[in-house]
């Protein structure tokens, strides 16, 4: 039997609009990266910057630690995680990857990535003379 | 155009922007189903779940904090707290329901009610 009768959001009258695009046209209409199907999907981000760092943050819910692997070259940072799914039959695991430029203005030896609540945050440090600098007139 | 017509049109797209629908799945036997919700941002103790005779309501708090002075680079992950709520189909036992997050996921377990369970009748 199935457990869910009705999904309801609020008695939006949308809703069922939405259940009738997402059940024909899944891959248009909501672009989800958990949604089974593909093998390798892509993982929503947001970057921001300060004046001494810039940031990267990724949404990675259902994935641990030691699932995800950073690495930084020619000034492209790359995500790629695995998020292990515990079924009835065994195991089964979906890949995630994700690309960014950050710019040649970051130290590659001072960045630092952070796993909380399914948030990645990547913090790279810019290099000394990549910060704005106040410059008096003499 | 009477007073109540505007009111509706009013009313209905407020809910729709205030909250995020999360992707959710479902899995389950005859003692028991797992609902997993995905909703990363959502500490642990910015969840809550509830029961209302058969329906689940699932919310969850979602804080993305940044620096004061930070400026925007790029956006694509919403800061839209999350709500879903499910019209259970099955009887649940509601006070041996449970939930856990890990990593972003909630995952809720819901008994199945002793007198929905499947049961096997003998022949005298």
């Amino acid at each position: 039997m199935k457990l869910i009768r009705h999904d309801s959001f609020f008695n939006d009258p949308w809703t069922d609009l939405d259940r009738l695009f997402e059940s024909t046209l899944p891959e248009l209409y909501q672009w989800n990266p958990w949604r089974q199907g593909a093998t390798t999907r892509s993982l929503p981000l947001d970057v921001y910057e300060t004046d001494s760092e810039r940031v990267i943050r990724l949404e990675v819910p259902g994935v641990r630690k030691k699932d995800i692997a950073i690495e930084l070259e020619n000034a492209v940072l790359s995500v790629k995680a695995k998020r292990v799914d515990k079924t009835e039959g065994g195991e089964s695991s979906i890949d995630l990857s994700r690309s960014v430029s950050v710019g040649d203005d970051v130290d590659p030896d001072n960045i630092k990535a952070q796993l909380e609540n399914g948030i990645l945050t990547v913090r790279l440090h810019k290099r000394e003379h990549a910060k704005p600098k106040q410059i008096t007139i003499s | 155009m009477s007073n109540e017509l505007q009111k509706q049109e009013t009313q209905a797209p407020a809910n729709r922007t205030a909250y995020r629908r999360p992707y959710y799945t479902v899995r389950g036997n005859k003692e028991h189903y797992t609902v997993e919700v995905f909703m990363p941002g959502v500490a642990k103790d910015d969840y809550n779940v509830s029961l209302h005779h058969d329906e689940l309501l699932v919310e969850g708090h979602k804080v993305l904090p940044i620096e004061s002075e930070a400026k925007w680079v790029h956006r694509e992950i919403t800061n839209e707290s999350y709500k879903l709520r499910l019209q259970l189909n099955v009887e649940v036992d509601a006070e041996g329901i449970s939930a856990k997050s890990e990593e972003g996921v909630l995952v809720i377990t819901l008994p199945v009610a002793k007198e929905a369970r499947p049961r096997l009748i003998k022949i005298d």
